[in-house]
């Protein structure tokens, strides 16, 4: 558990010492990050330590020699990440924005994972690159050190020694801000979920005790009330979990028109005298993810630790007495930093929240007529470069509807659709009830015997409708016949999560497995409608 | 506070080297690295409030240097 870091990291402040003295953990996710500068990058890496613990990754960072002229020759693309540490006041200003831009693309052409550039001294803009790799750069906004420093940013004093123009207090927070925010972004998926206590955590009080009109809204909880809802709006889910009477929170929230956050912000709301523990379980199988991508904050350290113990995975912030440090500590969580928002992200929780009204549905009717009732469409899509980015999202964060855990970049979905020997079906589902966008893809590659599924992912959000079978052997459909192949081959990697797809796997299509065969699905347009986007 | 003594606990907590040993090597080069090197005259800042150019950071190259120029920097301010 790292509610000690927490109290270091965001209520003590540590000085330089206390950060240099903090090695990097030797537990937790491993990755090499291949750093290309010049200027030093390490006096940022050096008080990272830390942050990283905290993120709970260990990363080996790899550099190059100082190069103006970013030649890349050292490129590795085994590496997990690349850095492109650039001082752009070394440059003649007119000509920068269109040489690195030039250098991010040669990285960009011999790279397939996530490229980060931070140029000093630089607006840069790279709208110019090719829209199909722009997703695979994130640019550091150096306006967010701007605004927290002004002008101690810049230490020129010391940069004969230091070789970089960045001042102390500038290393300081690049560490903080990459090593809580963008390192573990670009290396470990988003959480999904962020549950939150109310009594003393969402508010100042205890509902039970001082009623609805009775709990305060300080200044910091209402931030923390706002920071949630931009939070639903950018695609996590928010929940309650709270040891109160149910009617009592209904109230509340229809009640005190002063909350920044209102019930319908929320996917869920659970509110009964159940442990959290179990409270936190039950939302995590309702969603249909990962325990390991949710959030838990609550003001009481005994709740904390009776959730750590029964779901080690659940990460947790303890709220604090000032809601404007957990506000703060919410903000830099590592994997709450977006790098890129997607159209998925705000159909996410009216699709979950739709879901509802599906099983309801589902219930009253046989599932033939429930599917035609709620007007299903099904679109195959055969190798579309604009669904690069959905797809790649989708095959690093799926753990239980997915075949072979390939975990494709933005680059190498990009590549394997121009490949000729693959094809790429992504799939999209919207009904009546909700648009869900991208939801699953299947990987075939033709080989001279026949088509060989690589990989086969399906979101959660889209399982339990009736239409795995729709999805998944209309997909290999498609790619087959995109292939001009008729015979099958399927991969499948048992891990540590995927059940559902190996049972899948097991009902529909074991003779595939390790073997060729003769595959042949007839589409069923009366569930659904389904087209075909070659 | 004993400048002599703060100082040398500083360099020896900075490079890793025992205060017996910089006692025994005041005049030697190469205790620290660059990287060090910055940490150091960070560190001295903080700790005795005072502010070095770029011509006192090139010239602290071994603990008998540094111990001279923070007494000239904290007598010059009075201190």
């Amino acid at each position: 558990m790292k509610i000690d870091l927490q109290h270091i990291i965001f209520s003590s402040a540590p000085t330089r010492e206390d950060l240099l003295l903090h090695k990097q953990p030797s537990t937790g996710d491993k990755f090499v990050v291949q750093v290309f500068r010049n200027h030093t990058f390490e006096h940022v890496e050096r008080l990272m330590g830390l942050y990283l613990d905290y993120a709970g990754v260990s990363i080996d960072f790899h550099y190059s020699g100082y190069d103006d002229s970013f030649s890349l020759a050292s490129l590795d693309p085994e590496a997990d990440a690349v850095i492109m540490w650039v001082d752009s006041t070394r440059y003649n200003v007119a000509e920068f924005d269109t040489f690195i831009t030039g250098r991010l693309e040669a990285v960009c052409s011999n790279f397939q994972r996530n490229i980060f550039a931070a140029c000093f001294g630089s607006n840069l803009d790279i709208s110019s690159i090719h829209q199909r790799t722009r997703n695979q750069v994130t640019l550091y906004e150096f306006n967010r050190l701007q605004r927290k420093l002004g002008a101690d940013v810049v230490d020129e004093r010391l940069e004969p020694f230091s070789g970089t123009k960045l001042s102390a207090s500038a290393c300081q927070f690049l560490a903080k801000d990459l090593g809580l925010n963008y390192l573990p972004s670009l290396l470990l998926p988003n959480l999904k979920c962020i549950i939150v206590d109310l009594d003393n955590t969402l508010y100042q009080g205890v509902l039970g005790e001082d009623g609805i009109d009775g709990v305060k809204v300080s200044v910091g909880h209402s931030e923390l009330q706002s920071e949630l809802k931009s939070l639903a709006q950018k695609g996590f889910f928010i929940c309650i979990v709270s040891k109160n009477d149910r009617q009592d929170v209904v109230d509340l929230f229809k009640i005190r028109d002063d909350f920044k956050i209102g019930s319908d912000d929320f996917t869920i709301i659970s509110a009964d005298w159940n442990t959290k523990a179990s409270s936190i379980e039950k939302i995590a199988l309702e969603l249909n993810i990962g325990l390991d991508s949710v959030l838990f904050i609550d003001d009481n350290m005994g709740e904390l630790l009776s959730v750590h113990n029964s779901h080690p995975d659940v990460k947790l912030i303890a709220a604090q007495p000032d809601a404007l440090v957990t506000v703060d500590i919410l903000r830099n969580f590592p994997g709450i930093f977006k790098l890129h928002s997607s159209a998925e992200d705000a159909l996410r929780k009216a699709d979950i929240q739709s879901n509802q009204k599906r099983n309801t549905l589902k219930a009253s009717l046989s599932l033939k007529d429930y599917l035609i009732s709620i007007h299903t469409n099904l679109i195959f899509h055969c190798n579309k470069a604009d669904h690069a980015a959905r797809i790649s999202e989708l095959s690093c964060k799926t753990n239980q509807f997915i075949f072979s855990y390939k975990r494709y970049s933005s680059a190498q979905v990009l590549k394997l659709i121009d490949d000729p020997e693959f094809a790429v079906v992504s799939v999209t589902l919207s009904d009546s009830l909700s648009d869900s966008g991208i939801i699953g893809a299947v990987f075939v590659e033709r080989l001279p015997a026949c088509g060989t599924l690589q990989e086969c992912f399906v979101s959660c959000r889209a399982l339990g409708r009736g239409l795995d079978e729709l999805i998944v052997l209309g997909a290999i459909q498609v790619a087959l016949d995109h292939l001009s192949k008729t015979a099958l081959n399927i991969q499948f990697c048992r891990g540590p999560r995927n059940a559902p797809a190996e049972s899948f796997v097991e009902t529909r299509v074991r003779t595939f497995l390790n073997s060729i065969n003769d595959f042949h699905y007839s589409i069923d347009n009366s569930i659904a409608t389904v087209s075909i986007n070659q | 506070m004993n400048t002599e003594s703060s100082t040398l606990t500083i360099i020896s907590k900075i490079s890793g080297k025992s205060e017996a040993f910089l006692l025994q090597n005041l005049s030697s080069k190469g205790l620290w690295d660059s990287f060090l090197h910055i940490d150091l005259v960070l560190s001295l800042e903080e700790t005795f409030k005072i502010r070095f150019d770029r011509d006192d950071v090139a010239e602290m190259t071994t603990p008998e240097k540094v111990l001279r120029l923070i007494e000239s920097k904290l007598k010059s301010d009075g201190r």
